[in-house]
């Protein structure tokens, strides 16, 4: 019992991971890429062919394939999530889902159906483990990941709320128009936001390889769990998105314990579960994340 | 010197011509009032030269250089600033996070978010409130000092009074003085006459999108300024 | 809308969609007799195409009417099909299984809108996406179905091959014109010029009195028909059922493939979508994963750089199911 809660909570580590990106964005940028799994992959890929091809240990590839990433969220804001947005909200939705199905079948044209990990490149540490009191053994590399994604968290609340960038991004995901009036180039703060975001979905790319295997078309599940995670944690604050990923591994493993195939199950139905107490409950506070101003309320004059 | 030059601006909302064929020029050091009634079209210039609304013909030059096509960034980056109508504040965050995002741009000059809060003492108790909190008077303080912190060359006040009790209007224009006296070339909208004739030396009359009266505030009076309002002097309309 | 000032006409029907509605009648007809004159191959594709133009129509009117962009609409796909098994297993001839299928999953779509409509944008569509993967889930724990290890429309063996044969294109012909005509139906009543006025501003919308829910509720119960009677016949054409085929959100992806590319809000935009992605697919399936990759890069094209589509680009209206207000002048607004 207290083993499936511990590894919950580690689960709950990598969620937390790969949500924190989608709901940064959904927050502060109010846009959902549905490419954000199948990035999550690409990263992955990329630092497993750098282990494979060059021998490069994944902890090493991930600094060398961050910066990458990094550029490739700035132009994916620039070109796609930007360029789509002048149509109206909707088509973003429809340019990054028809991203994902050309990044998810070139790497399966590219790597084919064999699963990949990452595990074989680091050695015993895939094995290792820490001993707590009472016989409990923790993996060392998911303990790794869950004090990672607290720390990216963190971080990214600390810049949102103590930098110059951070207050920028608030002001442009206000009120856009406005934010150009003070000086703030909207454009760019945008794609700034979506290139932090996708640092951290290549740190999940990383994660998602050292904890297990992936394959050419594992992007599409790891979006749905990036998603209710965000969901589940609310609107309000990245930490929110923590709390929904461990809600997450906790109903999923609750699942897997009533049922074997319960595992997606328990998830799935955890995050119905909290979307109609969150749609229905009499409670307004617990209404609010979902009353956002609306486009108009927010910059028309 | 000619700081602001206007030729011949053509500007649409939507289906609506709300400037049209617009031409004029506004010097260095100049407090110029824009006057004329709702739906004249003050507002769609202004925020047309602050660059939030673009233009459909016709073109901006600021100092000497040609803003048409440049965003409200860079022109914001050049000096020209704009208080815009409702203060659009950010509600979420805090006085000073609003005064401080107004540098954004790293324009230099001597404005700082304690000089702002000397100009509007009653900001000072009030620095970490968020601004969704403020009175219409503190709200309005924080959208001028916001501008303010970009050191503007030009700075474009719209509608700085609306909403406010002629108390607080008052307190607004006294500490605006400063700022007039600066040698800030300043281009406002006022709805209060007599204030604008007060604060302005220069009155420019908008009526249908096209301006009828342009006159030194010396030279002109308040029933000629009404007229033009009204509409009632197409006679006489032209520029001085 | 300033349908009362003088000098401005709400027109329906001009000479172009008067040809196009005959022209239309005629190509029904033309489809209707096909078995006297085309091979059993022909057969069965044109079964695809009817299907295909009733994915597109039902996807094109939730995003393009409702404003409603879903990435989960193979779940009434999958359930259409699980349904038929269903009712087939339960001593139901297939034939009306596969009708009464279509309105069993039209029934669960309703309490499912109650939920889902409270979402916008983004979160209704991935919501929708984790709702297919639910139905998903859930159907393969019937024991009937046994997991992927899915389950034969066994009963269809009554019938001989040419007579199912037919008998499905029928269905799936009729299927497809009745789902058409209801759609068209909904846009000429007066919800459907709620429905274009929520599209267009829905606050306006909604202050001219405009139940904005309760309208989107009806689009997406019709596409929820539509769409499972689509699985429905999928089903009968292909007799045997695997869970993973039918809630694949490739079907999703096809739906949004026509629509984009054909054009999005547009009645004859979603028609020409599904006739322009029947075309390509029977050209260019067998290139397996570049198929695939030439779909996707195709919709982000036109969401990038074409998003009124082929239809929207060419500005023509065939089919009196929209309006067109004119003025005076001859402007179209």
């Amino acid at each position: 019992m207290i083993f499936q809660i511990a590894n919950a909570l580690l689960l709950g580590g990598y969620y937390a991971l790969i949500a924190v990106g989608l709901a940064f964005m959904m927050q502060v940028m109010r846009v959902i890429n549905l490419a954000h799994g199948t990035l999550a992959i690409l990263a992955a890929y990329a630092i497993w062919l750098l282990a494979d091809r060059l021998d490069v240990v994944p902890f090493g590839g991930a600094l060398l394939v961050l910066p990458p990433m990094a550029l490739l969220g700035w132009y994916l804001q620039r070109f796609l999530l930007e360029r789509s947005a002048r149509g109206g909200e909707l088509l973003p939705i429809l340019s990054t889902f028809g991203l994902s199905i050309v990044l998810d079948n070139l790497m399966f044209q590219q790597f084919g159906a064999d699963t990949r990990s990452l595990s074989p490149f680091i050695g015993d540490l895939a094995w290792a483990s820490y001993e707590l009191p009472g016989g409990i053994f923790l993996g060392k590399v998911p303990v790794w990941i869950l004090l990672a994604a607290i720390l990216v968290i963190g971080a990214l609340q600390a810049m949102l709320a103590r930098t110059a960038l951070g207050r920028r991004i608030r002001a442009t995901a206000l009120d856009p128009v406005t934010a150009e009036i003070v000086g703030i180039d909207a454009r760019k703060t945008a794609a700034a936001a979506a290139a932090l975001a996708t640092v951290t979905v290549g740190l999940s790319g990383l994660a998602l390889g050292l904890r297990g295997t992936f394959d050419a078309y594992s992007g599409a599940p790891q979006l749905l769990f990036a998603f209710e995670a965000a969901i589940i944690g609310g609107t309000r604050s990245l930490w929110g998105t923590l709390a929904g990923a461990m809600i997450l591994a906790f109903a999923q493993t609750i699942g897997a314990m009533i049922h074997p195939q319960g595992f997606l199950l328990g998830g799935h139905l955890a995050f119905l579960a909290v979307l109609f107490a969150r749609l229905f409950a009499l409670d307004e506070a617990l209404r609010a994340p979902f009353r956002r101003p609306s486009q108009d309320e927010r910059t028309n004059a | 010197m000619t700081l602001l030059r206007i030729e011949n601006l053509d500007i649409r909302y939507g289906q609506f011509r709300a400037v049209r064929d617009l031409s004029l020029e506004i010097g260095q050091g100049e407090v110029v009032a824009l006057i004329g009634a709702n739906g004249a079209g003050k507002t769609t210039l202004l925020r047309t030269l602050a660059g939030a609304h673009r233009a459909e013909a016709g073109t901006v030059h600021f100092k000497g250089e040609n803003l048409t096509g440049l965003r409200a960034h860079e022109r914001l980056a050049r000096g020209l600033a704009l208080v815009p109508e409702g203060r659009r504040l950010f509600a979420e965050m805090t006085v000073t996070e609003n005064l401080l995002l107004g540098a954004t741009s790293g324009r230099p000059g001597d404005w700082t978010v304690e000089r702002v809060f000397q100009t509007f003492p009653n900001l000072v108790k009030r620095r970490h409130a968020r601004a969704s909190g403020l009175s219409g008077g503190e709200q309005q303080a924080t959208a001028i000092g916001r501008a303010l912190m970009a050191n503007p060359d030009f700075l474009i006040l719209d509608e700085v009074s609306l909403g406010l009790s002629p108390l607080v209007i008052d307190q607004v224009y006294r500490s605006l003085d400063g700022i007039l006296a600066s040698g800030t070339t300043i281009l406002l909208v006022e709805q209060d006459l007599s204030r604008a004739m007060r604060t302005a030396s220069r009155a420019l009359c908008m009526l249908e999108g096209r301006i009828v009266l342009d006159r030194p505030m010396a030279a002109t009076n308040r029933d000629e300024i009404t007229q033009a309002y009204f509409g009632l002097t197409r006679s006489q309309r032209g520029h001085a | 809308m300033t349908a009362s000032a003088p000098d401005m006409r709400v027109d329906r029907s001009t000479k172009a969609t008067r040809i196009g509605l005959w022209a239309m009648l005629a190509v029904a007809l033309l489809l209707a007799v096909a078995p006297w004159y085309a091979g059993a191959g022909v057969i069965n594709r044109l079964t695809a195409l009817c299907v295909y133009v009733l994915l597109a129509a039902m996807w094109n009117a939730l995003a393009g009417y409702g404003g409603l962009v879903s990435i989960g609409q193979q779940m009434f796909f999958g359930l259409g099909a699980y349904a038929t098994i269903r009712l087939s297993e339960a001593g139901v001839d297939p034939f009306v299984a596969v009708a009464l299928a279509g309105l069993a999953v039209a029934l669960l779509s309703w309490p499912v809108s109650l939920v889902m409509l409270r979402l916008r944008g983004g979160e209704f569509a991935i919501g929708m996406w984790v709702l297919a993967s639910v139905s998903h889930l859930l159907v393969n724990l019937d024991p009937l179905i046994q997991g992927e290890t899915g389950r034969s429309l066994v009963a269809l063996n009554a019938y001989d091959t040419e007579t199912r044969r037919l008998m499905v294109f029928w269905m799936a012909l009729l299927a497809m014109l009745l789902v058409l005509g209801l759609l068209a139906a909904l846009l000429r009543s007066r919800l459907g010029l709620a429905i274009q006025a929520i599209r267009d501003n829905e606050e306006a919308a909604g202050s001219l009195g405009v139940d904005a829910f309760r309208t989107k509720q009806v689009i997406f119960v019709l596409s929820a028909f539509g769409i499972g009677l689509a699985g429905a016949i999928w089903l009968a054409s292909a007799t045997s059922f695997q869970p993973k085929t039918y809630f694949s959100v490739q079907w999703t992806a096809y739906m949004i493939f026509m629509v984009l590319v054909g054009g999005i809000g547009r009645f004859e935009g979603a028609i020409l979508g599904a006739c322009l992605f029947f075309l390509i697919e029977t050209w260019f399936a067998a290139t397996g994963v570049w198929y695939l990759i030439g779909l996707g890069a195709t919709a982000m094209v036109f969401s990038l750089y074409l998003p009124k589509g082929a239809w929207g680009a060419i500005g023509l209206r065939l089919l009196p199911f929209g309006y067109s207000v004119t003025q005076g002048n001859g402007d179209r607004t």
